[in-house]
């Protein structure tokens, strides 16, 4: 495609030979002939991504009728053909503007067919009553870009425009999928660009909010969208994030993971530097604090940057719910937290090395229970671990029918005969079910293969030297988040860094939104969201 | 930062390493251990292990494993050395004894007699021990007898005895469940001596088959909790009455709950005792040492004999005083055996001065030396409140 910026191309016929060529006569390619009078109008679309019915009706039509209308008028001025005037009127009602444009077309110019049929196509983007209509400079724009993109272009002589006729290929809004909510909205991203910033848009009704576009991938050209409010968000980060876009050279965007991916700065750390959400009243929540959303062409999930661990631990629907009852809940959560990396480790560190911090009552059923299991705790861990990420994986990827069945061989059947053949102990079960059922709440796919991969650590660790395993193991831990940067800004925050008012209000209990009238330092600069009356 | 991670993995082996690691499988869990002395003069040792093996899946749901199926096994072994004869018990069982999680130390008379910290030196000095187990003397009889029962109210034998004791130190406050380092503080404070709790055994002891004991509904032998046993710096001296125990939780300001039986039969009443505090304060009055004793009760009148009347406020106050003058009683003649009968410091007079005014502690050592207790007397304020007068009435 590098080759058209050196081409000249000295009429449509070249054009279109060129077209052919370059796509290889693909299929899907539409040729079309228009004889409008005396002249020759070529239509080039792909069927696959235009809409067919919108081009014959919109495009072509309005072609002729413009057309039409000058031969019309000559007509018109000398015979008054009752006719035409007629048509025309049928048409004003459905093109009323349309209609007013060309009358004052008619005054302008009358002189010649040729005079008049280059004037309307050079006008064309005002005389067409279609959506977006652009005009290309074929020799040093990307004609394919547009015709992909769903474009109709209308060739005349030299001259190439570029008509927006999108076919729909998207699916409607539907139910969040991964990020249920219960009382919150329940609209969700989709594969569609322009809905997914509408999405956006329509919560955020402020002239501030800004959206500014690059397009990504040498062979994809995936438009990237930077959201941002420009009065709150710090503007070194979106030229940051500007700058990091530019630097892409990759040939395909499929998703927007591929966008993460390119721009996180600690490629190093497990734990997700970068949110994605598929909901949009998430990132406009995440949009006023002062953070920037990148849209992702043809990807429902939407990047929000920078992003700390509390955002991972947390569910943004506390905010939706009775501020003082949601604090048991998040401690729940922390438990969880805790619950889901270490219990595995602990269990192993306290059967093999520390049995005297177990009560008497607890280690007898922990022996009885063991009696007969032939393998080590570690092993026995190992064992079960491994198991139930199988059935994960394997839930994940089998189709919704055969779902439950796998859930009920996998989880009962599996499990309650591994315990009566002594493979596993039952009080093993019970550690690495409610490890995984804790595991469950961090609905982020990168935090859960991120505690994960720290469940395992933690767990060599423990077998290797006990509760004193685990303690380096925890180090090893809070080494590796306080060491992590989202954008230069502390993964941590607000623990570490300590912001007191801010790690009241996102650990522990929520601030009641009458008195929340304060932004956070870390991401505005404009700290102050109103004032109080 | 991979150096620094090796570092602290080989570190990890270093220190502690893998040197420690025990499969919950190899070990045999004990429970609670007895000492006493063989024909030879040789340590007897008695241990109860708790049985950790899966129950038979005929007999019942087999994934519900716990303890309530598990039962003990006893196994004895004799040795010159009290960690030698642990650890031949290995030539019986299959599994290490694990001793971390004994609750339970029963010691005989005979054993007892002799000097205490010889026993005690094992469980202090090994690093692997639990040190909250209850010390225990057997009064009649043998820890081997004692362990060889087995108990119908709980399977653990073990929990049993120590549950016992421990009940019977909350609810009738004649013994104490001092665990081991509490034991060990008493003994090691100048001007204290330690006391003990007691097991008897009830009843016959079959000979032939401890668990027939568990079959029949009324079994013949139980494990009762005895009175205290009272030491002087090492060994066993003898036993304090049921109501001098109670005096002396109530001097140790320990006294969680008690029973006083007033009057006789036909003509008494029963006292509970609530809530019990005590202070004490020593003071020197012309080269006399005195302590005072300050009690504050609450008490509950809670079973009234036929002839007995408690009807107006008058009666109730002579009840008050009689209670009072009961306690007063009780604790003074109390302290006194301790100085003349027992002669051992039980309640810790001496430690008191130690403690409080150490000047005169040592003065009172350098004039008396050891034959300090005779020289010290006791001034007892007794303080009762009757919360409840036993009136039926007032219930409903």
């Amino acid at each position: 495609m590098e080759e058209n910026n050196s081409k000249k191309f000295n009429s449509a016929k070249e054009i279109i030979d060129y077209i052919k060529n370059s796509t290889s006569n693909s299929e899907d390619m539409v040729y079309k002939e228009l004889e409008l009078g005396k002249e020759t109008v070529n239509i080039v679309y792909s069927e696959a991504t235009s809409d067919g019915n919108f081009i014959a009706d919109f495009i072509i039509r309005s072609l002729r009728y413009l057309f039409n209308e000058n031969i019309n008028e000559k007509i018109e001025k000398k015979e008054n053909d009752s006719n035409v005037i007629e048509k025309v009127n049928t048409e004003k009602k459905r093109k009323g503007n349309l209609q007013e444009k060309i009358k004052e077309k008619k005054e302008e110019d009358l002189n010649s067919n040729e005079n008049n049929f280059a004037n309307i196509l050079e006008n064309l983007d005002k005389n067409l009553g279609a959506g977006k209509i652009k005009k290309l400079d074929i020799n040093n724009e990307d004609i394919f870009y547009y015709i992909f993109s769903g474009f109709t272009c209308i060739m005349y002589d030299k001259e190439v425009f570029a008509v927006e006729s999108r076919a729909s290929l998207d699916r409607s809004i539907t139910e969040p999928a991964i990020e249920n909510t219960i009382k919150g909205p329940k609209d969700c991203f989709i594969e569609n660009y322009s809905k997914n910033i509408g999405l956006v848009r329509k919560r955020l009704r402020t002239e501030k909010l800004v959206l500014e576009e690059q397009k990504v991938g040498r062979r994809t050209k995936t438009k990237v969208g930077i959201l941002y409010i420009s009065d709150i968000a710090k503007i070194e980060l979106v030229n940051n994030i500007k700058e990091k876009l530019k630097n892409i050279d990759i040939d395909a965007i499929l998703d927007s993971n591929y966008i993460m991916e390119l721009i996180e700065n600690s490629k190093k750390s497990d734990f997700p530097t970068i949110i994605s959400t598929e909901r949009p009243d998430l990132v406009s929540f995440y949009l006023l604090q002062g953070r920037i959303a990148l849209v992702v062409e043809n990807s429902p999930f939407v990047l929000v940057i920078p992003a700390f661990i509390m955002d991972f631990v947390n569910n943004a629907e506390d905010n939706l719910q009775q501020s003082r009852s949601v604090t048991l809940t998040k401690i729940v959560r922390y438990i969880a937290f805790i619950i889901t990396i270490i219990t595995p480790a602990f269990y192993v560190a306290l059967i093999t090395f520390d049995q005297e911090t177990i009560p008497t009552q607890l280690l007898v059923s922990f022996a009885t229970q063991r009696d007969g299991v032939p393998f080590p705790a570690l092993v026995e861990a190992f064992l079960m671990i491994l198991s139930f990420e199988i059935l994960r994986e394997g839930d994940y990827r089998v189709p919704n029918a055969v779902g439950s069945t796998l859930s009920i061989v996998g989880a009962l059947i599996l499990g309650d005969a591994a315990v009566n053949a002594g493979i596993v102990s039952p009080i093993m079960i019970i550690v690495i079910a409610i490890t995984t059922i804790s595991g469950l709440m961090f609905t982020d796919i990168n935090m859960a293969n991120a505690l994960r991969l720290w469940r395992l650590i933690f767990l060599v660790f423990a077998g290797l030297a006990g509760i004193m395993g685990i303690t380096i193991a925890a180090m090893l831990f809070i080494v590796k988040i306080a060491s992590t940067k989202s954008f230069s800004k502390p993964y941590t925050y607000p623990v570490a860094p300590a912001d007191y008012t801010s790690l009241i209000k996102t650990i522990f209990q929520r601030k009641d939104y009458s008195k929340d009238t304060k932004r956070q330092k870390i991401l505005t600069n404009n700290l102050t969201k109103y004032k109080k009356v | 930062m991979k150096t620094k991670i090796f570092i602290l993995i080989v570190a990890m082996f270093l220190f502690n390493g893998l040197a420690n690691s025990r499969e919950l499988n190899d070990l045999a869990i004990l429970s609670s251990m007895g000492i006493e002395l063989d024909e030879d003069g040789n340590y007897l040792i008695t241990v109860q292990i708790l049985n950790t093996k899966k129950p038979d899946s005929s007999s019942g749901n087999s994934s519900s494993g716990g303890s309530g199926t598990s039962n003990v096994t006893v196994f004895k072994s004799n040795s010159s050395t009290i960690h030698g004869a642990l650890r031949d018990i290995v030539l019986q069982s299959s599994k290490k004894i694990y001793i971390a999680h004994m609750e339970l130390l029963l010691v005989s008379e005979e054993v007892a007699k002799t000097d205490m910290f010889d026993i005690l030196d094992f469980f202090i000095r090994d690093n692997e021990n639990s040190n909250n187990f209850i010390l225990a003397v057997t009064k009649d009889t043998t820890p081997k007898e004692v362990l060889e029962i087995l108990t119908p109210l709980e399977t653990n034998p073990t929990q049993s005895i120590k549950n016992t004791i421990k009940a019977t130190y909350k609810n009738k406050g004649t013994t104490i469940d001092n665990i081991l380092t509490e034991n060990i503080q008493i003994m090691l404070k100048p001007g204290m001596n330690m006391v003990a709790a007691s097991v008897g055994i009830d009843g016959e002891v079959k000979k032939e088959e401890g668990s027939d004991n568990i079959n029949s509904s009324a079994s013949s032998a139980k494990v009762i909790a005895k009175e205290l046993a009272y030491f002087d710096k090492k060994s066993l001296m003898g036993y304090l009455t049921e109501e001098e125990g109670l005096y002396y939780n109530l001097g140790l300001d320990d006294l969680k709950s008690g029973m006083l039986n007033m009057g006789t039969k036909e003509d008494g009443y029963v006292v509970e005792i609530l809530n019990a505090k005590s202070s004490s304060t020593p003071r020197v009055e012309n080269d006399k040492y005195i302590i005072d004793f300050n009690f504050d009760l609450s008490c509950a009148i809670t079973e009234i004999s036929r002839e007995k009347k408690i009807e107006t406020f008058d009666e109730e106050v002579i009840i008050q005083k009689e209670i009072e003058e009961r306690i007063k009683n009780g604790f003074e003649s109390f302290a006194n055996k301790c100085k003349n009968e027992y002669e051992s410091d039980l309640i810790g007079f001496g430690n008191i001065y130690y403690k409080r005014l150490n000047k005169e502690y040592e003065k009172l050592m350098a004039k008396y030396g050891d034959d300090y207790l005779k020289h010290i007397d006791i001034n007892t304020n007794v303080k009762v409140k009757l919360v409840n007068e036993g009136s039926v009435m007032s219930i409903w």
